[in-house]
């Protein structure tokens, strides 16, 4: 039964679907022929550039990919192909991207060409003769694969047509399932056992009803929705099977856009969602549960890939590294003589030997999960550190030379203006620290528990506006099947979040070329400031107050530094040391939040420069 | 900062000094034979902040050179205007190779030439690494020894009578943001 499974457009570039890696690798695991894999997101950077001579490019590919997922962009461009109406959505969407300040303009170039796209990956889908069609759809995949099915069914009417990723998890898949009968059948929730059991069943052996998370229609026509599965276990997360796609990269005339890299999972679920669920946080889906791979795995797993696909780039898409990896797997990719690049996931709440542990182990960039400087809306969101907590790890972050990426989230309900003053009239002093990459308003996500609780702040909600120029559905079928939602806005208004979006600008524009930079002698410290919007300037620290700086570099209230100073035998008075954090403070050195500081600068000088 | 004159920098196993800043007490050459540029070479790997001056003119284009660590200023007019096209064309880690499992990466951004991004693999991955950590035709094996002339034509590859230079510099640290490089 021959298999072909689909990754359309708004996939990375960069490396092959791991999702469809996953399913080859699990399918030939579990004795069943191995699917093909046809990546539709590549051919369609390489139609656009062939049809638009290179006008449309793989950067305006990723402008898309990248920057479009909040407001539907990439898949507006397929709507029209999906309504069999060039102008569905248009003048909607186009009017919506106004009014939120977003260029649509090369996107609008793209819909010219989508329904001949369309067209043409159908072709070549059919061409390698499935029986059956699987499309992995996670945020924008959606309504391209939902175009391409329904040309699909047109052309190829025996063609099974299954549907699964993301945007199949718990009511989502069902509501797909429903609202387009051209999908045959809709896999929600984990798929490691599901599909081989769903090729089986399709197979004549076994039974559709014993298939996990199957959305199916009976003899009847009725729809009928199979429990979903239990979470896979990490034994049985299997080492994907890329294909050929990176063979097919190298030849591809979008190879000299793409920097090629491995798209690799060794862990799913969140352990601290588990705990604490951040409120905002929808990431997860039905299936929070924690499951890492084991440290072997792990290391079969990065120098098997990078040894057959010469790929020294790999981004992890766990939600968060396993802590027990610091101990487990990073000193043993430490070993590895080879020039990694790796990114990962990770709890702000690191110290440096971890942020030493992960740089030795070939990470280059983190995403800590920072959201915000401001601890009373950290506990809004249940994130279980402070500011200073962050600051911290910005500035630690940096000293190790990893890429920290952040943004700040605000809009939680509860936060007020007054809570983000003090630290907004101390962001002038972080500038030489990483700034967020973006400041936004936080969206209702499905599986949040803003989402499930509505008296955490958000009791009205609708599917978020741009969905009714990607689909002709009422607002019922959309609730059941769309992610974000739009609601009231909570905490910040607009007016005042604006001094929290400039101060960013700013911290962004001035980053580059500011330094504060500390250098112990064993004597003193002398800290050279040569922070933009900061007068130049050298500060030397001696005596008792060194080993107060050592001490504040950990994040203390001037009582526990008291307290840290008298254990080591330094006598310093409270009013003293009160006097001496303030001073400190004056010159932007330190970093205060709710009474606890934490020193700014950073003793080592990493290379900062412009993206390419 | 330190204070050193280059030889000392020479013998003080650059791997140590990363992020540290250095000043040179004394001009570089690089426009004399291969020594100069393989400390600038090794000081760009390991990211040490090198402060330093350039007395006379390499023959090279400066941006053949632009990856390097630019010097701050020149000994006379003419070695000033090179020292500061080379500190305007300088992006760190505009030509870099990266090592793998049986395979080398390099990737060559420097502006007046096409991008590009080379693998190499097997024999002459190895014998590229072995070339990069030696300095004479001497300390390589034959077959090695005969793959020089081509790197060289690549411009991989810099050579002064029986020296030789891998001219990019392995890639130890990546910049912030670590993409850009
Ligand atoms: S935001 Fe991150 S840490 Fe919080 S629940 Fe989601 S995945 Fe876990």
């Amino acid at each position: 039964m021959p298999v072909t499974l689909v990754s359309m457009p708004w996939q990375s570039l960069e490396g092959p679907s791991l999702p469809l890696g996953i399913l080859r690798a699990v399918a030939t695991r579990a004795g069943l022929p191995k699917p093909e894999i046809y990546p539709a997101y590549l051919r369609w950077a390489e139609f656009l550039m062939a049809r638009t001579g290179e006008e449309i490019n793989p950067h305006d590919y990723r402008g898309i990919a990248e920057g479009g997922i909040f407001d539907g962009v990439g898949d507006w461009v397929f709507a029209g192909v999906l309504h069999r109406d060039p102008g569905f959505g248009v003048s909607g969407l186009t009017a919506h991207a106004a009014a939120r300040g977003i260029d649509v303009t090369q996107a609008l170039r793209m819909r010219e060409h989508a329904a001949d796209f369309i067209d043409l990956a159908v072709k070549e889908i059919l061409e390698t003769e499935p029986t059956i069609v699987g499309f992995s759809t996670t945020f924008m995949q959606n309504v391209p694969s939902l175009a391409a099915a329904q040309r699909l069914k047109e052309l190829a009417p025996e063609v099974t047509v299954v549907f699964g990723g993301g945007n199949c998890d718990g009511p989502m898949g069902a509501a797909l399932h429903r609202n387009f009968r051209f999908v045959d059948f809709v896999v929600s929730g984990e798929a490691e056992d599901a599909f081989p059991a769903l090729l089986r069943a399709l197979g004549g052996d076994g039974d559709l009803a014993a298939v996990p998370g199957l959305v199916w229609r009976d003899s009847g026509d009725v729809q009928r929705r199979n429990q979903q599965g239990t979470a896979i276990s990490p034994g049985r997360l299997a080492i994907p099977d890329f294909a050929d796609y990176y063979e097919r990269l190298a030849v591809s005339p979008a190879a000299a856009y793409v920097e090629p890299c491995l798209f690799l999972e060794t862990a799913r679920g969140c352990w601290w969602g588990e705990k604490h669920h951040c409120t905002f946080c929808g990431l997860n889906g039905t299936a929070m549960a924690f499951r890492a791979l084991p440290a072997d795995a792990v290391l079969d797993q990065v120098t098997t890939l990078v040894k057959r696909h010469q790929v020294l780039d790999i981004w992890m898409v766990d939600n968060i590294i396993d802590n027990a990896f610091f101990t487990s797997v990073l000193p043993r990719l430490a070993e590895l003589d080879w020039d990694l690049r790796i990114h990962y996931e990770v709890k702000a709440n690191l110290k440096p030997a971890d942020l030493a542990a992960l740089h030795a182990g070939h990470v280059r960039q983190i995403q800590p999960g920072i959201e915000s400087l401001v601890s009373s809306v950290l506990g809004l969101m249940d994130k279980g550190v402070s500011g200073t907590h962050n600051v911290r790890t910005l500035r630690d972050g940096e000293a190790t030379g990893l890429t920290v990426i952040w943004n700040w989230l605000y809009g939680f309900p509860g936060e007020t203006p007054s809570a983000y003053e003090p630290v907004l009239s101390q962001l002038p002093a972080l500038v030489h620290l990483q700034p967020p990459i973006g400041v936004a308003r936080i969206c209702l996500e499905r599986f949040s528990p803003h989402f499930d609780n509505p008296a955490l702040g958000f009791p009205e909600r609708h599917p978020a506006a741009h969905y009714q120029y990607l689909y002709a559905l009422s607002e019922e079928e959309l609730t059941d099947l769309v992610y974000m939602f739009d609601t009231p806005h909570a905490g910040l208004s607009v007016e005042q979040a604006a001094p929290l979006r400039d101060r960013c600008d700013s911290w962004l524009a001035d980053y580059n070329d500011s330094w504060l930079h500390r250098h112990d002698d064993g004597d003193a410290i002398v800290i050279e400031d040569r922070r933009k919007g900061w007068p130049e300037r050298d500060h030397r620290i001696e005596g008792v107050w060194r080993a107060a700086y050592l001490e504040l570099e950990n994040g203390h209230t001037v009582q526990g530094l008291h307290r840290r100073l008298a254990a080591q035998a330094h006598d310093v008075a409270p009013a003293s040391l009160t006097a001496w954090v303030a001073e400190l403070k004056r010159n932007g050195l330190v970093f205060e939040e709710s009474n606890r500081f934490v020193t700014l600068a950073v003793p080592s000088d990493p290379v900062k420069m412009e993206k390419a | 900062m330190y204070e050193l004159p280059p030889d000392q920098l020479r013998g003080a196993g650059l791997a140590g000094l990363t992020f540290t800043r250095v000043r040179l007490t004394e001009p570089l050459r690089p426009g004399d034979g291969l020594e100069d540029l393989r400390l600038l070479v090794a000081a760009t790997s390991h990211v040490v902040r090198l402060t330093w001056t350039l007395d006379g003119q390499p023959d090279l284009p400066v941006d053949r050179l632009c990856h390097l660590i630019p010097p701050v200023s020149g000994t006379g007019s003419a070695a000033r205007a090179y020292a500061k096209e080379w500190s305007s064309l300088h992006r760190y880690g505009c030509f870099h190779y990266r090592q793998g499992p049986g395979f080398v990466i390099v990737k060559d951004l420097r502006p007046g030439a096409d991008a590009r991004r080379m693998r190499i693999e097997d024999e002459d991955a190895s014998g590229f690494l072995r070339m990069a950590v030696t300095s004479h035709a001497g300390e390589l094996d034959p077959a090695t020894r005969d793959m020089l002339a081509d790197a060289e034509t690549f411009g991989l590859v810099l050579r002064a009578g029986d020296s030789h230079l891998v001219l990019p510099h392995r890639i130890r640290h990546f910049p912030i943001p670590a993409w850009a490089a």
